[in-house]
């Protein structure tokens, strides 16, 4: 019995750790995205695995591993953005764009084209912005965030299709449609 | 919908380095090492065993219960499991009979009672009984 429960621990660790592997930069641009902020994205990213974590080791059963992750990201999204209340997030992007990411190799730079679209991408509502940013930034198909979300494809096809019109109609505002 | 392929590509860049895979790897198994799992598997023996107690203990209690009072059915006034028969055994079969059955009930616990006080008169009267002609007789 007690191999079977070691066998059981090590199997659940080895599992948890090639999730980490596989979900770690998915989620890592998800929170970087929203947050325009390298380094509390690296936070982020190891507070929801932790969180994760000791939720199944807390012997509670997880069906929809992804979605859960997912999920405790967005909340601790939730939380950053209302511990800055103060300073409004808009208007930092607005001042001073996305934060440059760190490639090992190069230092990657947004084009401004780039950086515009984010921007009016986080001015979305957030049912809207999870949708765009899972299709465009971490390349899921709306089958795939239909799963992880717990939600019809058709559903998520809708919202995805108005998320893009509003961020259409904001650009053409701008005047940068083209 | 250009622009939206231009962040997809641009986007594919965004990664955690090497270092940053590694840190955030190693805090995490730390964490976990100091957070251990319970096994699922471990507490439903857990749970299981615990119910199996419960369950024992209420059968035995049934069991001995339903014994003692098969076993007051035929007990005669003066002994021990008598006060059973007439305080639970007969209060009992009362509880389960319709108002329409009450009487007869009621009656069959008045004739058992006449019945059991005649066994216990016979079997006190007929020693003394056999005893005092045997005194005759001689």
């Amino acid at each position: 019995m007690r191999l079977i429960i070691k066998y059981y621990l090590m199997n659940t660790t080895e599992e948890f750790i090639a999730l980490y592997d596989e979900m770690a930069d998915q989620l890592f641009r998800h929170c970087f995205f929203k947050l325009s902020n390298r380094e509390l994205a690296l936070d982020l990213v190891q507070e929801t695995f932790a969180r994760t974590w000791e939720y199944i080791a807390s012997g509670k059963e997880v069906k929809n591993v992804k979605g859960f992750l997912f999920k405790v990201a967005n909340n601790l999204i939730i939380d950053e953005y209302r511990k800055k209340k103060a300073v409004s997030l808009e208007t930092l992007q607005e001042m001073t764009g996305f934060d440059a990411p760190v490639n090992e190799h190069t230092k990657t730079i947004f084009s401004v084209e780039v950086d515009t679209v984010l921007t009016h991408i986080n001015k979305l509502d957030s049912k809207y912005k999870d949708v765009i940013i899972m299709r465009y930034v971490n390349d899921y198909s709306p089958k795939e965030i239909a799963k992880i979300l717990g939600e019809s494809e058709n559903a998520v096809s809708v919202r995805i299709n108005r998320g893009l019109k509003k961020v259409q109609e904001m650009l053409n505002l701008t005047g940068s449609s083209n | 919908m250009k622009k939206f392929n231009v962040v997809r590509n641009e986007s594919s860049d965004v990664m955690l380095n090497d270092d940053e895979r590694k840190q955030l790897r190693d805090s995490l198994l730390s964490y976990m090492e100091k957070v251990p799992i319970i096994p699922r598997d471990d507490m439903r023996i857990l749970k299981r065993s615990r119910n199996g107690w419960i369950v024992g203990v209420l059968a035995g209690v049934l069991i001995a219960g339903a014994g003692v009072s098969f076993a007051a059915q035929q007990a005669l006034p003066g002994s021990m499991l008598y006060p059973i028969r007439i305080g639970i055994n007969d209060r009992v079969r009362g509880l389960f009979t319709k108002n329409t059955k009450t009487a007869r009930t009621v009656s069959d616990s008045a004739s058992a009672f006449v019945g059991s006080s005649t066994e216990l008169t016979n079997s006190i009267m007929e020693p003394a009984v056999a005893s005092a002609s045997t005194t005759q007789t001689n």
